[in-house]
């Protein structure tokens, strides 16, 4: 590599290891140490892999194990389908239709993340309030206090929504990135609007469906905010906990007021460990080179 | 197949793209639709195939009204400009997919109909191939080989040649002519470029503006044409037109324009007396280059294009320039003297008013 080269990839390196590298070697450094309220910023000591020794010996782990599985692939399946269902709706519908319908899902995005889950949490309110009970009521299903009752419903729904909304975004815009001739041919060909779907539209967005998939697998493990807002991993104790919301909990905010900074910092280097794990997964499952062909212009 | 289009109207908005067209294209007779850019010609082949839903008028195919069938219920294959060949497939799933798509329609029978098909086009050694690992005339043939799979009535082809090079352009060009007689389909192109439509068609419908201009042999609309924008297209290089007076002498009709005079044969004059002025049309191919004094007109040599087989040569005369065409052999140096003789029964009279054809 010749220095023009360094000097063109300096700025975008220095970011990287400033707000990348940096935090990663500190939160992996900081894993190994005792650091909480209770040590200060003098009395802690390095204990080795103590921390992890403690996650895995730990009662509620496997509770979160299973809690943070089932929230990120639920909430992953109800991302994509319903993204993909309103990217086929609204660009196999008319287009103006379609653009009206892609800027309703949008609002939960561009709506900051506080007012966004506060509304939720005003729309799942106990009976007599609550939209959601106003609405469902009529089809049947009993007015209730949502978050106590049903606080994964409401856990899914408030992510699913906002990560919907990315996954229709993208795929609508692969959708229509494919030539128009192609559809019209199938049509002359005799393929049904499901056929068309199937064997044209779907395999011809691979690629984003699956960038969409690791991104949110990603995005879903690590995130924890809208939980936080809504029923901050209750009701009861560690019901919608998440690992990501663990961490949190353990390092930045307890009841107990002793915030252990070095459990807390093991808990997510761990996720990033499996985050890693998952997201090669993924990419081997889904023959990640076969859809990388080869340039057609060739450098030497 | 007969094919029937009775007023046939598209409007996309305010912008009218195909305007009241009617046109017959009797069964197996091979139509070429040509016309310059944005003149209705794709949108009037997508109505045929069921892509596009006419505003008005009427589709008929044999016997039967189409308007309302789909595309897959009309029997026809297509042949996009694009190609449209499906990236993810091989070749051969993509001229199978016609076939996949029907229901009843046995694997061993696909595959047998794929290579009958592929074999027809010669691209029966790339069935393994996916379309980014073919060249332009092969993705052109595949594209041929999938229209033509289901054994469709009518074949629709939108600009076929016009992504090849023109070496392959001339090949395919007889190629397809082949084909659609060895097959017997009815078959309908669109193209802007008209030494194809001339080449291939056995009649071309020129459009201008939604609407249609002409519709004649290619013979027809060369030696004939019914008026001065068919004449204007048809040809090349084009036709040359100078407005003219008429006036009489002898008996015989006079056309004079400044520096030119021609006797008019009684085949190429217009009937009565009325008509005082006219444009008159001449190709360069009946514009004979001739000593001076010895033709119709004179004039001073602008340029000359040496074309091989023949030399375009521009010959100005007075503030008007004549294209005329001149043997291999023929020299001179720019701005020598020379005079024109036009063929006088190749010339053409067109209103200058409406632009109709007068003799
Ligand atoms: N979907 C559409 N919406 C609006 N206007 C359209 C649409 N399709 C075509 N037009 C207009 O209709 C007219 C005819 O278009 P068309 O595509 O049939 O032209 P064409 O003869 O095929 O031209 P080309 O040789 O450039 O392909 C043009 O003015 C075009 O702008
Ligand atoms: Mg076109």
């Amino acid at each position: 590599m010749n220095s023009t080269a360094l000097l063109f990839m300096g700025p975008a390196a220095l970011l990287v290891i400033l707000f990348f590298f940096v935090p990663v070697v500190i939160t992996l450094g900081l894993s190994l140490t005792d650091a909480a309220t209770a040590t200060g910023l003098s009395n802690w000591k390095w204990i080795g892999l103590d921390n992890y020794d403690q996650i895995a010996r730990g009662s509620f782990t496997m509770l979160i194990i299973r809690n943070t599985i089932f929230y990120v692939l639920v909430t992953l399946a109800f991302n994509v389908v319903v993204g993909l269902g309103i990217a086929l709706l609204s660009t196999h519908v008319e287009a103006k239709a379609g653009g009206f319908f892609r800027a309703l899902w949008l609002l939960p995005r561009i709506s900051p993340s506080a007012v966004y889950a506060i509304m939720w949490v005003w729309a799942a309110a106990a009976p007599p309030f609550g939209i959601m009970n106003d609405v469902l009521s009529p089809v049947g299903v009993a007015p209730r206090d949502w978050l106590n009752t049903d606080p994964w419903v409401i856990v899914i729904l408030v992510n699913g929504f906002v990560g919907a909304s990315l996954g229709m975004l993208v795929f609508t815009s692969a959708i229509n990135s494919i030539p128009e001739d192609l559809f019209r041919a199938a049509r002359v060909d005799g393929a049904s609007a499901w056929q068309i779907v199937r064997r044209i539209t779907l395999p011809l967005i691979r690629w984003p469906v699956l960038f969409v998939l690791v991104y949110q697998t990603m995005s879903l493990m690590a995130s924890y905010e809208y939980i936080l807002l809504t029923t901050n991993g209750g009701p009861g104790l560690y019901t919608t906990e998440v690992w990501s919301l663990w961490a949190f909990h353990t390092a930045l905010s307890n009841y107990y007021g002793n915030l252990e900074f070095g459990l807390g910092a093991a808990m997510a280097a761990g996720l990033v460990v499996i985050g890693l794990v998952v997201s090669f997964t993924m990419l081997r499952l889904f023959r990640f080179d076969e859809l990388v062909s080869d340039p057609r212009v060739e450098i030497t | 197949m007969r094919v029937v289009l009775q007023q046939l109207t598209k409007r996309f908005g305010a912008v009218t793209a195909v305007d009241a067209l009617d046109l017959e294209i009797k069964s197996g007779e091979f139509v070429g639709l040509l016309g310059p850019s944005g003149c209705g010609k794709t949108t009037t082949l997508l109505m045929i195939a069921g892509i596009y839903r006419p505003t008005g008028g009427a589709i008929v195919f044999g016997d039967h009204r189409v308007e309302h069938l789909m595309p897959k219920d009309r029997g026809i294959g297509m042949v996009f400009q694009s190609y449209a060949l499906y990236p993810h497939m091989t070749v051969a799933q993509n001229i199978g997919f016609p076939l996949a798509m029907r229901r009843g329609v046995a694997g061993d029978e696909i595959t047998r109909r794929v290579r009958e098909a592929a074999a027809l086009v010669h691209v029966d050694g790339l069935l393994a191939r996916k379309p980014a690992q073919l060249s332009g005339g092969q993705q052109q043939r595949v594209a041929l080989a999938r229209a033509l799979v289901k054994r469709p009535d009518i074949l629709l082809l939108d600009e076929p040649l016009s992504n090849l090079d023109a070496r392959l352009r001339h090949e395919m060009r007889g190629e397809i002519k082949r084909l659609q007689k060895e097959v017997g389909i009815t078959a309908i192109f669109v193209t802007h470029d008209q030494l194809e439509a001339l080449t291939m068609a056995d009649r071309v419908a020129l459009m201008s503006d939604a609407r249609l201009q002409a519709y004649a042999t290619p013979k027809e609309l060369y030696e004939r044409p019914v008026n001065q924008f068919v004449a204007e297209f048809i040809g090349s290089p084009p036709m040359n037109f100078f407005a003219a007076e008429l006036g009489r002498r002898n008996g015989s009709v006079l056309a004079t324009a400044q520096g030119i005079e021609i006797e008019l044969p009684p085949a190429r004059a217009p009937r009565g007396d009325g008509q005082r002025q006219a444009t008159v049309g001449i190709r360069p191919e009946h514009l004979a280059i001739v000593a001076p004094g010895a033709g119709h007109a004179n004039g001073e040599i602008y340029v000359i294009e040496p074309m091989g087989r023949e030399q375009i040569v521009d010959v100005q005369i007075g503030e008007r320039r004549l294209r005329a065409i001149a043997p291999p052999g023929f020299s001179a140096p720019l701005g020598a003297s020379v005079g024109l003789r036009a063929a006088v029964d190749q010339l053409h009279l067109f209103d200058p008013a409406g632009g109709e054809r007068l003799a």
